[in-house]
């Protein structure tokens, strides 16, 4: 494996960087002047369906023979595309004080996602958990069905204004692992009578994998990273003259190079049959011809007529592709109506998810220590659920926040959460932007008029300019 | 500050394991409906498609038997024998005796036609042919003392139009050794015209003959010929196969066995047949611009001779012939008339055996030399027997033994083998389905389907269902399968009939995950 010494670099890159990091922040502090900029650290899982609920799988989960009820109460409810995704990771990122009496200061980011997105068809869930006899007659589709699933790591390396805030990175991601399958097209269907079968599929799958796995399993050395490049950015806009501000973030928008030598099969097949013959007429036939068709007897005697070979091709030696970077846009528009009330609206798209989640909401800031929220979300991979999040500040300059995306959802086995479609949480540790710097843009946790008159509210409007 | 660098990367990585690693066994039921089965007993697999003929209208089919019965080995017709043509001129005849021969003097010269007859034939005089195939050589001796220029050309031989020339060097002679040459021409594709220098000839073949000498070997200068020299001429044909022939093909007479397997492995245990509209006839497609003269000596199935009017001999007129290409003259002779062809087909003879002789121009008519033949358009002889399919097959049994091997894949399997049979046969089919397991067990079903009319549209309908599950599939066991065949008497038949047998499997199987 000639990428394992690269990849043991980077990742000892971040761990040295990261390491380096608290000694550095501490001697910015304690340098006059201009300080350093924000850093923040944060951790996260969710995982969301729009078509399976938690009490679904958690009895799924639990295992043991699941009734005909049970699915046709989930199917009763599954739009004609499910899916689901799953997706779990830290980062880190900060920004140094301004370089030379310029305002532009460094600022770098690192961390590693885990991305799960799967979809699939509703006919596909009805055909296997019910089977076909509910549905003779009619077409199923399978189009569309797949699974996407990759580890990446990330660093990130560039520029932040200290006053305009406006930031630009260039991204390195690795890919250490990633499969993918998919149906691009597929159908299955059983006439009225049961009399014809129709079948069509077209799919295929890949994995950055050297080797098949076998029954000796699987090994690291056999992944194979991807690397790709990409930029990361921020840009804010605030208003001068109402208290609104609206920020846009984008993460790793760039491309990724897998090389080649990985796993790639495909399969593209149809056929319809009324049944296979039984080699019953072998008996009358009096001229000694042998059909070509397929037979039961063939089947049971094992004979190769139609081989696995044939229907679908596997090679380890795939070709080099160039992939688009799971990469995550994030807008949001926030506006402060009073000193104690914020509303707020986001955008999110990427990071494989089927369709963008907007989330509307509103915070309140009961003291200058703790500001609470609560939004609705929708989209992504699944309906609308709420959300609520909770700042704390833990010292002059540090937030502490704990966001939970459908609360109840946490509450895994019970009742409560049995009609939830996900659950998420999400933990950060901010730290403000030191003197020097334009306070932090991050609408809740930015300075507020009121910390001109040394308000230290973690919570309060942008600032507006008389 | 959170201490981050403690915090592996692979945390989300565990997270997503962690979701997902404490599954339990679970089960649910699957409704399963698909078809498994699908076959047709028809006419084609009783008999060979080609001899029957169904019908589209629902008029009754026939059986059909058609076949050639000529025993004629065409390829030994085309291949003409080895002919070698000798002439030897001396000093008494074309070659000047007494001639003083000195360097680029004629030596001799003629020309002259070739004539020939071929064995075999009585009368024959062809006028042109072309050929396939073949090898001419000259070989050429002499006694001339220098060297020799021959010019051997053959008019009447063309290739694409243009004639024969062959041209040689014969080497002087010693007073051991005669002087020679020798040339050898592919035949292939070549015309030949044996109507002489007049035109009006046949079986000539014109040559022109010149010998010019060359250097002459004496110490003279120049040599005298002799009464005792001599040039000798071989002209050789090997090989040659006959692509075209005209003229006049003279008298030939054939003979010719021929044997005809019937239909003899159809088992019928109480086979009636009605031959009410049958027919049989001989037939003869003559592409050949001569006579023929069909002698019928014997015609005899299986151990019977058949009596009849056709037993004797029949003429067959010639084809006419334009543009180079034949119109077949065609003869049918139909075998049903004044016979008991038919009286002896009904008991269902298993041979058929024939044997006669075929006589080319029995009439002669020599001089008009307008016979024609080409290998491109060979005369068939045939026969066609059309019986019309009013059958009796009382009692027949479709009987078949199957092994099954037991499954285990699907062992939470429970459901139905539905097999529905529909039936277009004129006939009441009994059919019984004897499953006997290995482990001992036994299940057995009959199903009655009544008779079907394709004329009439008419469907017999029937389905026999068989209860599929693990406790019959797992052993496994013999399949035997009959099906009873019960006409009541002759019946009409289409030849489109058939049954089929479609088979559904329709249950609930039990899907375990791990």
């Amino acid at each position: 494996m000639t990428t394992r010494p690269l990849s043991l670099h980077i990742v000892a890159g971040l761990v040295v960087l990261c390491l380096a990091r608290p000694g550095l922040v501490l001697a910015q502090e304690a340098s006059g002047g201009m300080e350093n900029g924000p850093a923040s650290f944060e951790v996260w899982a969710d995982q969301r369906s729009n078509a399976l609920s938690s009490g679904f799988l958690h009895t799924a989960q639990q295992g043991g023979f699941l009734s005909r009820d049970f699915f046709e109460d989930m199917l009763a409810g599954h739009p004609p595309m499910g899916g689901m995704g799953v997706q779990a990771g830290w980062a880190h990122r900060g920004s140094t004080k301004p370089l030379n009496d310029t305002p532009w200061a460094l600022s770098y980011a690192v961390g590693s996602d885990v991305l799960i997105s799967t979809m699939w068809r509703r006919d596909l869930m009805e055909l296997a958990f019910i089977g076909n006899a509910s549905s003779l007659g009619e077409q199923h589709f399978w189009t569309g069905t797949g699974m996407r699933i990759g580890a990446f790591n990330r660093i990130s390396v560039g520029v932040e204004h200290a006053e305009t805030r406006q930031r630009i990175e260039l991204s390195l991601v690795q890919r250490m692992a990633g499969a993918e399958w998919g149906i691009a097209r597929g159908g299955f269907r059983v006439s009225e009578g049961a009399d014809t079968l129709d079948v069509d599929v077209q799919a295929f799958g890949a994995a950055s994998l050297d080797v098949l796995p076998d029954t000796t399993g699987l090994s690291f050395q056999n992944f194979m990273p991807a690397y790709g490049v990409g930029i990361s950015g921020a840009l804010p806009w605030t208003s001068d003259m109402l208290p609104v501000q609206f920020v846009v973030n984008f993460r790793d928008i760039g491309v990724l190079f897998e090389r080649p030598g990985g796993i790639y099969a495909a399969m593209d097949t149809g056929f319809t049959t009324t049944g296979l013959r039984v080699p019953f007429t072998s008996y009358f036939n009096q001229t000694g011809q042998v059909s070509d068709d397929l037979t039961w007897q063939d089947i049971v005697e094992g004979n190769d007529v139609i081989s696995g070979d044939s229907i679908v091709f596997v090679t380890d030696s795939a070709a080099r592709r160039t992939l688009l970077l799971p990469a995550r846009i994030h807008a949001d528009l926030s506006w402060w109506p009073s000193a104690n009330w914020q509303l707020r609206a986001q955008v999110h798209a990427g990071a494989w998810m089927p369709q963008p989640q907007l989330t509307a909401g509103f915070g309140w800031t009961p003291s200058d220590q703790i500001s609470l929220g609560a939004d609705v979300r929708s989209g992504g991979w699944g309906g609308i659920r709420p959300v609520t999040w909770m700042r704390l500040r833990v010292s002059k300059r540090r937030v502490l926040g704990i966001e939970i995306e459908d609360p109840l959802g946490l509450f895994w086995g019970s009742n409560v959460a049995s009609h939830t479609n996900g659950r998420g949480i999400r933990i950060s540790l901010r730290r403000m932007p030191g003197q020097g710097w334009t306070p932090d843009l991050k609408g809740i946790e930015r300075d507020a008029p009121r910390k001109a008159m040394d308000d230290d509210s973690i919570f309060g409007k942008p600032k507006v300019t008389p | 500050m959170i201490n981050t660098p403690h915090i592996p990367w692979k945390v989300g990585a565990w997270a997503v394991l962690l979701l997902s690693a404490c599954a339990n066994p679970a089960s649910w039921e699957n409704d399963l409906h698909v078809p498994v089965l699908d076959d047709r007993i028809r006419w084609s697999d009783v008999i060979p498609d080609s001899l029957y003929e169904a019908s589209t209208d629902g008029s009754i089919g026939h059986f059909v038997l058609r076949d050639t019965l000529d025993g004629w080995n065409w390829d030994e017709w085309v291949a003409l024998p080895d002919t070698v043509i000798v002439e030897r001129f001396d000093g008494e005849g074309e070659l000047n005796n007494g001639l003083i021969v000195v360097e680029d003097l004629e030596v001799f010269g003629y020309s002259e036609e070739l004539g020939f007859e071929l064995p075999g034939t009585e009368g024959m005089a062809l006028t042109n042919a072309s050929l396939l195939s073949g090898t001419m050589f000259l070989d050429v001796k002499h006694s001339l003392e220098g060297d020799v220029f021959l010019d051997y050309d053959l008019p009447g031989v063309t290739f694409d139009g243009q004639p024969l020339s062959l041209s040689m060097l014969l080497t002087p002679a010693t007073p051991d050794e005669a002087g020679s040459g020798y040339a050898e021409v592919d035949l292939t594709g070549a015309r030949f015209d044996f109507t002489g220098l007049t035109g009006l000839e046949t079986n000539a073949l014109v040559v022109s003959v010149s010998a010019v000498s060359g250097p002459v070997t004496s110490e003279l200068e120049f040599y005298l010929v002799e009464a005792t020299d001599s040039v000798v001429i071989s002209l050789g044909f090997l090989d040659a196969n006959v692509g075209s022939l005209a003229g006049y093909f003279g008298t030939l007479t054939e003979g010719t066995t021929g044997v005809v397997d019937l239909l003899d492995t159809v088992p019928l245990p109480e086979p009636v047949v009605d031959m009410e509209g049958a027919e049989a006839s001989l037939n003869f497609s003559n592409t050949v611009a001569a006579d023929f003269r069909l002698h019928l000596d014997t015609v005899q199935f299986d151990q019977t001779l058949v009596d009849g009017d056709f037993i004797g001999s029949h003429d067959i007129p010639r084809a006419a012939w334009v543009n180079d290409q034949p119109v077949p003259s065609v003869w049918r002779l139909d075998l049903g008339n004044a016979s008991n062809f038919f009286e002896l087909l009904e008991a269902f003879p298993q041979r058929l055996y024939t044997s006669g002789r075929l006589t080319l121009n029995p009439f002669g008519s020599n001089g008009f030399l307008l016979d024609r033949w080409d290998l491109d358009f060979l005369p068939t002889l045939w026969y066609e027997v059309r019986v019309p399919i009013n059958l009796g097959v009382n009692g027949v049994v479709l009987r078949d033994t199957f092994a099954l091997e037991g499954l285990d894949e699907f062992p939470k399997f429970e459901g139905h083998l539905h097999l529905d049979f529909e039936n277009t046969f004129p006939a009441d089919l009994t059919a019984t389905v004897d499953f006997q397991l290995f482990d001992g067990g036994v299940h057995q079903d009959t199903l009655m389907l009544p008779a079907g009319s394709v004329g009439q549209g008419l469907v017999g309908k029937g389905t026999m269902s068989i209860p599929v599950n693990a406790d019959m599939v797992l052993p496994g066991g013999e399949l035997r399968v009959e099906v009873t065949v019960n006409s009541m008497g002759p019946q009409p038949f289409t030849g489109m009939e058939s049954l089929r047998v479609h088979g559904r499997l329709e249950g609930t199987q039990i899907v375990e995950v791990q």
